[in-house]
Order: C-alpha cells, then sequence, then structure tokens
C-alpha cells in the first residue's frame, strides 16, 4: 500500500511555543484547524504538493475562553459550538446568529473560530460578524528567533484585497471581543458563501440609538469570495439621523452602497450588488419597525 | 502513518495516508459497510459515524486526527442498547429513512437524544439538517426523536428505580 | 459479498485501484503521451492494450471505450492507470502528459442528419395565414449536471480463466457483454453481480460497463482483484422548445407549430427513443385544429448525455404546460377555467399519440385546486400582477400561482419494446415458496412485486424471495430506465403469477413460469395505435414568493393530483413523491439553494383501479417545471420560460426591466 507515495507528515505540537518552532522549521506546513474547509474540498485528496500538516488541535492553550467585565477572549481553536454554548448569555446576539448559522451543530462542533477567519479565498459568518464588533485579534509570528506578539483589529487580518493579511510564518493565538451594547443587532446570509460565494452576500449590523437619534451605526458586507467592506462614510452619513428613517432616506443610503461595489472591482457580481442593497434597505426597515414597536 | 485507535470497541491498526478521509480509511481498510461514501465533501451528511460519543462527518475528519479516539460506526451502534428506542419510534410511526441514509439518521437521532432527552423541534431540525436525504419530512423526523427521547427516558427511570 | 455493498467496501488483500486519464481538449489528436516512471506493480491499459473490441454498444450506438490517437470530446477516457493504492494511482494520473494537436474544426453543437423527425396534422399553415393572435414562446432547459448520490465503480476478479464483476450498474447483462466484448472472452466465463447504485437519475448504463471493463483488463493482466470507482457528474440533455399557436379570439387555440432540439453531447444514445418521448411530451394536451411538429438531435463534442429519467419527456412536457399557462394568462381567465375548456377529444390528433381524457383532467383539475384553494390565490395574485408593482424590499410580497395538467408515459415507445427481448422467471416451490428471478433489484420495486404474487397467489411475503445471484443465475430483464422496474416487470410478474395459478394443484411443483415482452406480431398499422403503454395523468398547482432581498423564488406549497392505475402502497408512493418533488425543486431553484428548505407537498391520488400500474413521477416533474415557471411568470409579469430558474434569473428579469 501507498507505494512511491509520500504522505504529508503531521506535527503534533502540545504548545504555542512549539507550534511556533515548528512552522519556523517547517514553514511551507499547512496550518490545520477542524479542518472542515480542506477536508471538503473532493478534488484535493490525495493533495497535489503534499505539504505537511501542522495540527493545532493538541495545543490547549487555543482552546481556551477567559473572560472578564469588558471582554472575551477565545482561542482560535474553540470550536464554534463550543463558543455559542459556553457564551450562550454573554455573546452579542450578532455574534451568537453568525455561529448559528455557519452550519447544523455537528460541523459547527467541528469548524473553528480560526480556521473560519482564516480561509485562504473565502471571507465568511465570523469575519463578518467580528469586524462590525471591532475584534483584537493576537498574532504570534515564528520566523524571528524570539517570538513575537501583537494585537491588531481584525480588519488588519485581510489585505486591500480582500486576501487573507497573514504573513507566512505567523499563527492567530486569541481573539478579543469586547462587551458592548446595542440597540439593534442583526446578522443575514444570502445565498450560499460556501459553494456559491459568487453570488452570496453576509451582511452584518450594530446600532445605538438614543431616544430616536441613531449615535452609532456600523455595518459590514461580505462579499465572500471578493473582500469584505465596512465603509465609514456610509456609517456617516446613518449616524446622527433621526428614526424612523424615511423611503427616501433608505434609497439614498442604499444608492450609496450601490455606487461603492459599482466602482470597486469588475468582479462583483450585479446580483451581489443588488442583494446588498436590498438587505440595507431591508434591515434599515427592520430598524424602523423595533423603534415603532418600542 | 501508523493510527491505533478504538473501532467498535475493538482495537484497530492502520497504516495509512496520513489525510486519508475516515469515511474512506473505514470503507477500503477496515470493510465497514454501514457508510456510505456520498459526496465525499460534507454535504450529503450520510457518512457519519460517532468518535468519542459525539456525531462527525467521517468525510471531513482526516485519518491522522483519529489516533487513539473512540469510534463507533452504525455496525458498533446496533450492538448498544440505544439502537432498539431509535427502532422503535420508527415502527410507531410506520416511518423509516431510506438505504441510504439509515445509518446517519439513527446516529444523529441518537445524538439529539444523548445530548437532550427532551429537545425541542427546532433544535432537532437543526441537527438533522446535517443530512440533506428528503426521504422523510421534518415533521416526521420531530415525531420520531421526541417518541426515540420518549423511550430512552422510560427506560432511564425503570432502571433508576 | 452481498448485492448490498456499496462497490466502496469491496476490498481483496492485492487489490488494484484504477483511475482513467481523460481528454482536456474537445477535438483533436494525440501527438505524444509521456507517463510517469511506474514500478511494476503498476499497470497502464491504453487503447492499443485492448484485447478484444475497443468499444461498447448501447443498443444501436457505439461508443469507443479508450480513445485512441484521436480524440472526439473532452473528458474522453484515454488511458486507465491501475497501481496498489488509490493515492499513488492519483499521484501517478497527475504525472501523465500528454501533448495533442488541436483540430480547428468548429466545437459547437451540430446536427447530424440521421436524427431528425417531423410530425403533422391538418393544414398549419392555413391557420396561420390570417390568425386572430399567435402566441410565440421558446422553452428551454439548461445544461445542468448533477453528482450521483453513491459512487459508481466496478470490481473485477480472474480466476481459473472466467472472471467474476461486480459493479453499480442498472443492467448487469450489459457490462456482461461489453466485457466479454472488449476482453474477446466467451459470455459464459463473465458473471456479474450488481451492486447499490443511485437509480433516482434514471441510472447510469455506460461508466459501470466501462470500469467494469477496463477493471476486468487490469485483472487478467496482472491476475490480481482490480477496482474503479468514480464521482464524475452527469449531465442532462439540453432542449430547446419553440412554441407558435394560432388562438381564435377567445384565445382558444387552434393551430400550433413546434420546433424543437436536444442537445446530447458526443454520441445520441437512444436518439430515436429521446425523439419519441420528447415529440410526446411536447404536444400539448389543449384541443388543436392543425399542429406542425420539427424535432431534431444536436451533437457535439462534449461528454454524452446521460440522463435516463423519462429520457427527456418530462423536459417536452414541461414546455407544453408551461406554454399552456401563458396562453391561459393572456386569454385572463382562470388557468384552471382555460384547461378545462380547452381540452376536449378530438379525431384529428393522430391515433399513435395519446388522446386527452377530458373528464378524468377535468377531475384531477377540480380536486387540486380545491385543495390548493388556487383560484382564490390566483385572482389576489392576478391584481397584484396587473398592478405592475415592483418587486421591492418596501411594498412586502411577491407571489404568484401556477397550475399545469398533463399525462405522463411510461417506459420505451413501442419501437423500442418490439426490438428487444427481455424476461422474468417466477417459481412456485415443493415447499409453496415463490423465487423471483429478474436482473432489475430495487428494494422499493421489489415490496410491490411481492405485493402481486401476496395478492395472486395467495403466499405470504417472507415466503417470496428474489433471486439475487449472477448473471448466470437471474434473467435478462434488461435496463431499468423509464421505470420499466415497476411497469413492464411488474406486469410480467402479473402474467407469471396467473399462469401458475391456471397450473396450481394440476401440475406438480416446482411450477416454473417464465414470461417476456415478444416482438408484436402486429402489422406497422396496428403498431400506431399508440407509441406508448404506460400512462398517468395529473395535475398540478404550485405557489411561490420571491423574497425581495435574495430574489429566490420560494415554493410556498406544492398541490399534487395524479392518476396511475392500480397504487399498490400509497403511503410509500406518497413519501417518493414528496421526496422526489423536493429534490427537483431545490435543483429548479437553482444551484446555491440549501437543500434543506422544505415546503408543504400534498398528494392525493385518483382511483384507477383496473388501469396499469405506471410510475406517475415524469408527468409529475414535467407538470412541476411549468407549473413553478407559470408561478413566477404571475409574480414578475413577464413570461417565464427556462429552468433552472434562481435568483440569478429573477434578478436578469428586473434588470432588464429596468
Amino acid at each position: 500500500m501507498y507505494e512511491g507515495v509520500r504522505a504529508p507528515a503531521v506535527f503534533n505540537p502540545e504548545t504555542i511555543l512549539e507550534a511556533l518552532d515548528v512552522y519556523q522549521r517547517y514553514p511551507r506546513s499547512i496550518l490545520w484547524a477542524g479542518g472542515t474547509t480542506l477536508m471538503s474540498q473532493l478534488r484535493e485528496y490525495p493533495s497535489h504538493d503534499n505539504k505537511d500538516i501542522l495540527y493545532l488541535g493538541g495545543v490547549s492553550e487555543l482552546h481556551r475562553i477567559n473572560r472578564n467585565e469588558r471582554y472575551i477572549e477565545v482561542g482560535p481553536m474553540v470550536s464554534i459550538q463550543r463558543l455559542l454554548t459556553v457564551g450562550q448569555h454573554i455573546l452579542h446576539p450578532v455574534l451568537a446568529h453568525a455561529c448559528k448559522r455557519l452550519g447544523p451543530p455537528i460541523i459547527r462542533s467541528q469548524a473553528t473560530i480560526g480556521g473560519s477567519l482564516c480561509h485562504p479565498n473565502l471571507r465568511l459568518n465570523l469575519a463578518t460578524a467580528l469586524m462590525i464588533l471591532e475584534t483584537q485579534v493576537e498574532i504570534k509570528d515564528s520566523r524571528s528567533t524570539k517570538s513575537s506578539t501583537r494585537w491588531v483589529p481584525i480588519h488588519r487580518l485581510y489585505k486591500r484585497d480582500g486576501s487573507l493579511g497573514l504573513i507566512h510564518g505567523e499563527i492567530i493565538t486569541r481573539l478579543r471581543v469586547f462587551f458592548e451594547d446595542a440597540n439593534f443587532q442583526c446578522f443575514s446570509i444570502i445565498g450560499d458563501p460556501f459553494y456559491h460565494p459568487e453570488t452570496a452576500v453576509i451582511f452584518a449590523v450594530f446600532a445605538k440609538y438614543e431616544k430616536s437619534t441613531i449615535s452609532e451605526f456600523r455595518f459590514s458586507l461580505s462579499l465572500p469570495s471578493i473582500d469584505i467592506f465596512r465603509s465609514k462614510e456610509i456609517e456617516a452619513s446613518i449616524t446622527s439621523k433621526d428614526l424612523p428613517l424615511s423611503a427616501k432616506e433608505i434609497i439614498a443610503i442604499s444608492g450609496q452602497l450601490r455606487e461603492l461595489l459599482s466602482n470597486y472591482s469588475s468582479k462583483i457580481q450585479k446580483v451581489q450588488i443588488e442583494r446588498s442593497c436590498r438587505i440595507l434597505e431591508k434591515t434599515l426597515q427592520d430598524m424602523n419597525t423595533k423603534v415603532f414597536a418600542n | 502513518m501508523k493510527i491505533n485507535c478504538l473501532l467498535n470497541n475493538k482495537q484497530a491498526f492502520f497504516n495509512t495516508y496520513s489525510d486519508k478521509p475516515l469515511s474512506l480509511l473505514l470503507t477500503e481498510e477496515a470493510a465497514i459497510t454501514s457508510l456510505q461514501i456520498g459526496c465525499g465533501t460534507g454535504r450529503c451528511g450520510n457518512c457519519i459515524l460517532l468518535i468519542d460519543d459525539k456525531p462527525v462527518l467521517s468525510c471531513l475528519i482526516p485519518a491522522f486526527s483519529v489516533a487513539g479516539k473512540r469510534i463507533l460506526t452504525f455496525e458498533g451502534f446496533t450492538k448498544t442498547r440505544f439502537h432498539s428506542e431509535i427502532k422503535r419510534a420508527y415502527k410507531k410511526h410506520q416511518a423509516y429513512p431510506c438505504d441510504q441514509c439509515y445509518a446517519a439518521k439513527t446516529l444523529i437521532i441518537h445524538s439529539i437524544i444523548s445530548d437532550n432527552m427532551d429537545p425541542e423541534p427546532e433544535d432537532i431540525i437543526q441537527a438533522l439538517q446535517v443530512n440533506t436525504c428528503n426521504c422523510l419530512n421534518y415533521d416526521e423526523l420531530t415525531q420520531i426523536v421526541q417518541t426515540a427521547a420518549g423511550f430512552r427516558r422510560r427506560k432511564r427511570r425503570v432502571r433508576r428505580s | 459479498m452481498n448485492k448490498d455493498m456499496s462497490i466502496h467496501t469491496i476490498h481483496h488483500p492485492d487489490m488494484l485501484f484504477g483511475q482513467l486519464v481523460r481528454s482536456s481538449i474537445p477535438k483533436g489528436n494525440i501527438a505524444s503521451i509521456s507517463l510517469p516512471k511506474l514500478s511494476d506493480d503498476f499497470i497502464v491499459i491504453t487503447a492499443q492494450d485492448i484485447p478484444g473490441s475497443n468499444s461498447i454498444k448501447v443498443f444501436d450506438e457505439t461508443i469507443p471505450l479508450l480513445s485512441g490517437d484521436h480524440i472526439i470530446y473532452k473528458d474522453q477516457p484515454i488511458l486507465a492507470i491501475f497501481g496498489p493504492d488509490r493515492e499513488s494511482v492519483h499521484q501517478a494520473t497527475l504525472q501523465v502528459n500528454i501533448n495533442y494537436t488541436i483540430d480547428e474544426e468548429p466545437v459547437g453543437a451540430v446536427q447530424p442528419p440521421e436524427h431528425e423527425t417531423s410530425m403533422s396534422w391538418g393544414d398549419c399553415e392555413s391557420f396561420f395565414e390570417n390568425p386572430m393572435n399567435t402566441i410565440e414562446h421558446t422553452y428551454m432547459t439548461g445544461n445542468t449536471s448533477s453528482v450521483p448520490s453513491s459512487p459508481l465503480g466496478a470490481v473485477a476478479i480472474f480466476k481459473d480463466s472466467a472472471v467474476e464483476v461486480w459493479a453499480t450498474t442498472q443492467w448487469p447483462f450489459h457490462v456482461r457483454k461489453t466485457v466479454s466484448e472488449v476482453c474477446g472472452i466467451t459470455k459464459r466465463k463473465v458473471e456479474v453481480y450488481q451492486n447499490p447504485y443511485d437509480h433516482s437519475s434514471g441510472g447510469l448504463l455506460l461508466e459501470p460497463s466501462v470500469m467494469a471493463a477496463l477493471s476486468t483488463i487490469a485483472a487478467i493482466k496482472t491476475g490480481k482483484p482490480a477496482k474503479m470507482t468514480s464521482m464524475d457528474p452527469v449531465f442532462r440533455p439540453e432542449l430547446i422548445v419553440t412554441k407558435k399557436t394560432a388562438v381564435d379570439q377567445d384565445m382558444v387555440p387552434i393551430a400550433e407549430k413546434i420546433e424543437f432540439q436536444i442537445h446530447l453531447g458526443v454520441i445520441p444514445l437512444f436518439a430515436d427513443e429521446i425523439l419519441a418521448q420528447v415529440m410526446e411530451g411536447v404536444i400539448p394536451i389543449y384541443h388543436l385544429e392543425a399542429c406542425s411538429i420539427q424535432a431534431r438531435v444536436l451533437t457535439s463534442p462534449t461528454v454524452p448525455r446521460n440522463y435516463f429519467f423519462g429520457f427527456g419527456f418530462s423536459l417536452g412536457l414541461f414546455t407544453s404546460a408551461a406554454h399552456a399557462s401563458h396562453i391561459a394568462q393572456l386569454s385572463l381567465m382562470n388557468p384552471a377555467n382555460w384547461l378545462m375548456k380547452t381540452v376536449r377529444n378530438s379525431t384529428k390528433r393522430p391515433k399513435h399519440l395519446v388522446h386527452p381524457r377530458p373528464a378524468l383532467i377535468k377531475e384531477l383539475i377540480e380536486r387540486t385546486v380545491e385543495r390548493s384553494d388556487f383560484s382564490r390565490k390566483y385572482a389576489v395574485y392576478e391584481m397584484q400582477r396587473r398592478r405592475n408593482r415592483s418587486i421591492s424590499t418596501f411594498t412586502g410580497y411577491t407571489r404568484g400561482v401556477g397550475l399545469a395538467s398533463g399525462f405522463g408515459v411510461n417506459g420505451f415507445s413501442n419501437t423500442y419494446m418490439n426490438e428487444h427481448n427481455y424476461s422474468v422467471e417466477v417459481t412456485l416451490d415443493v415447499n409453496d415458496q415463490v423465487l423471483i428471478k429478474s436482473s432489475i433489484l430495487h428494494s422499493s420495486t421489489e415490496e410491490i412485486w411481492k405485493t402481486i404474487i401476496q395478492n395472486q397467489l395467495g403466499i405470504n411475503s417472507e415466503d417470496i424471495a428474489i433471486c439475487q445471484g449472477s448473471t448466470s443465475e437471474v434473467l435478462d430483464s434488461g435496463p431499468d430506465i423509464l421505470n420499466r422496474d415497476l411497469t413492464v416487470i411488474s406486469l410480467l410478474i402479473e402474467r407469471c403469477c396467473e399462469s401458475i395459478k391456471n397450473q396450481r394443484f394440476k401440475e406438480p411443483l416446482p411450477i416454473i413460469v417464465k414470461r417476456s415482452l415478444k416482438r408484436s406480431k402486429a402489422t406497422n398499422d396496428e403498431m400506431k395505435k399508440s407509441a406508448f403503454a404506460y400512462f398517468t395523468w395529473g395535475s398540478l398547482a404550485l405557489e411561490i414568493e420571491i423574497d425581495p432581498v435574495s430574489l429566490n423564488p420560494i415554493p410556498m406549497g406544492v398541490w399534487i393530483t395524479v392518476s396511475c392505475g392500480h397504487i399498490y402502497d400509497q403511503d410509500r408512493l406518497k413519501k417518493k413523491i414528496q421526496a422526489r418533488v423536493l429534490k427537483e425543486l431545490q435543483a429548479v431553484m437553482g444551484t446555491e439553494t440549501r437543500s434543506t428548505y422544505q415546503p408543504h407537498i400534498d398528494v392525493e391520488f385518483h382511483k384507477d383501479e383496473d388501469a396499469i400500474t405506471a410510475d406517475p413521477l415524469p408527468n409529475i416533474l414535467g407538470l412541476l417545471y411549468a407549473a413553478y415557471t407559470s408561478a413566477i411568470t404571475q409574480a414578475l409579469n413577464e413570461p417565464f420560460t427556462s429552468i433552472p430558474a434562481g435568483a440569478q434569473q429573477v434578478f436578469e428579469f428586473i434588470g432588464g426591466k429596468k
């Protein structure tokens, strides 16, 4: 059996330091978290390039969840299901919803936070939700002799063209999500971001209002195979507006988004732009409804 | 790569390709017949088995990650006392999964009632969504799960008393 | 090994695994092939290594097994590599380097002249000279593919100069014939066993035979068992139908011109039968004074289309039922009333076509309308349509409801049925136990066969067995396409039972009766009485809502009423219909729809106990596509004429409107 074939070597470190050490020595190896993405590519087994595997499942530090009054810290190897269970009463609804929409519990138990954030080509649920929660990410670098650590806002994890910004040799070791109250949060997925990213849209909103004036409005929009957007201009144009927003205002805001996306990249499909504008309109109407209901 | 694990309560040893999907490993090298190799990408949900009592899609599990683990396939599950409760529930509702998804659906139902013996319909549907075979609708499946959970509750009461 | 074993689980200690290397160009010649350095444990099979004939025959058509030097379609198998494990074989195939000289010829679809047909009745041209009104639409079914739900494959074992083959085939005798011809060994020395296969999409015919033949060559050359599996997608034929209908002042059709072309890939397997089936589908059920139909098959250097479910009948029925709905909508009448008004008996319609049964159609439509509350919904959505409201996130729902009605056919048309001779054998043994011998094995139909025997001979189900042996133990019952398991084989079993009943208590046991579909002695004129022997009738309503954000058409409910002869197990059939409708809805809604969506699907059977049992699915699926597009048409206020139809198509529509 397996004659003349070199199977990928599997490294199974138990500490972050060990993992960084292995990664430094074998920089071509693939970081393996839950493996749901890597294993779901039918034609990828057996792999063409035989890259070695750096399996992070045995690193206990990466499985930790800590919390204090200000924030919750989560290791990237924490499964989506565990985050949901442990954080049942404390997670932001937008994050909890993003976790639930990742798939049925069996998939959620296997998929990890780190794996979901570091998909090489797709920007998925968690990245979209964590973006508006202004999550901080801890990154350790295995390349320097004395491993360096830095904290960056999550949007810096991705480059301007939407690709993963982690440099080879870097590992995410923690995420810090701050607790913050909001009057309105929502998370939506249209289409199938995993299998048909070219038409899918992921959308998350986090908004605060006082009396009937919007004091803060954050939204992030993921066109999964292209990029995640946060437009400060659109956010600013919504902030300080009075609720309920009129139909005219909503159409004007949606027009702003249409213009932004149309000029962004020719890779964006027209149906994606249409869906993005429609989901923004719908969300603003839902916010109106919520204000009325209160 | 050499892998030792407990397969259906028996020690098993494999000398295999390190990232070979567990579904292929078990069907090709351990003659496990209950695993349906469907899409191979985690979409059909027909290749479910239990690792350390938790249900997983075996096509998404690489061989290297099961070293030292306890694997229970449907063959092994049929020898446990839990199988009869689910079989009785199918019979009671005269609704049976098809040949393709029987093993997978049965193991998912088992895992639902193992986690919660009084599951809500929403949780049942969410858990069963991983298997995309349409042979039974969600109403039927919800009833089957709730009946099987009832049988298990009753059995537990009897055992306690 | 038993017949329930998946092909993946068949394993032998020294077994070789095989994989195909396919062409990356559509047309041309192979200039050179460079193979990687392989150890003695590997074996490469090219066209030159085939000991017998390098071709596979399917009825009248022949297709090359391996390409030789000349490539005739993209993805054509060029060679196979067998080795000690799937992983090393896969790596080896990746290292095969093939240089081509590419043909400059166009690679688009062409029309081979031999597969063309036409039919007409009445003087169509005269009605189109001065018509009151004409309605013209072009209907299309896209190039859709699906991955089989379980892998296809074959295992060959060569021992004592004979071959044992296991294959995921619907027709073990075709595998036997292919292996025998390709390997140059007599049929007697080839035994074929069947493994479970995905028959929901019509079952594949070519691939298991290709894999069995190549595995056998590898097994003979090395003396080791050899196995080959595949999960390659299956492609459906693409159909384009143009319908031009002349209608009177009340929007009642008078004459119709129909032109259709069906694209079947490189080799038009079953072309004439497919033309016959689609022809029957595209002819509307409403009365026509005159009609002319032009039909042709297109080929191109692409993989042979391999979707045998209904041989395209459902696709044809979709176009005729959708067109009827479009005319009904233009008439401003409720489509249910319009259909009941326009379907009537006609002496003009040629005898060999299926003739509508107005009373039955009326009854089926009435039952569907009542259960779905069709008339009320149609009126409401029609009002909405006429306001021409855009699909906006502000204005809430946009809905539509569609109704379609028509007939379905099962089995081959008479031409095919009379050309081939397939059998079933039933034995009543000395212990009053029954054994059925047939090469078609389906667990769902087996129950129906047992019920037939139970009813006819009064024998308990547990005393009835179905022979699960190899080709040397069972009889050739033909391919399992076109629901022949249910229609033809059930009928033959019934005939066997009748004969046993007559002989029982008179003749000594065991009584063995074999029945075949014999060549018809009828004259050509008599044969033209009806092209098909098994019919179903149905009516279907479907309600959809277009989601204003995702633009997905979301089915809210499906109501089906069918008449499909005597039903042996209503619950089982109902579930089968519900599951299949759901699967088809997901396919027709486009690729991005999550398969977890389950609308309400209501099925009611119209009692027709005397009619021969037939599978209603080809009928229901055609009606489903038609009702779905009609409902979208009403919701969008634009004729929607193609499937699949999902968010992308809806967007293109509303984008165009803007």
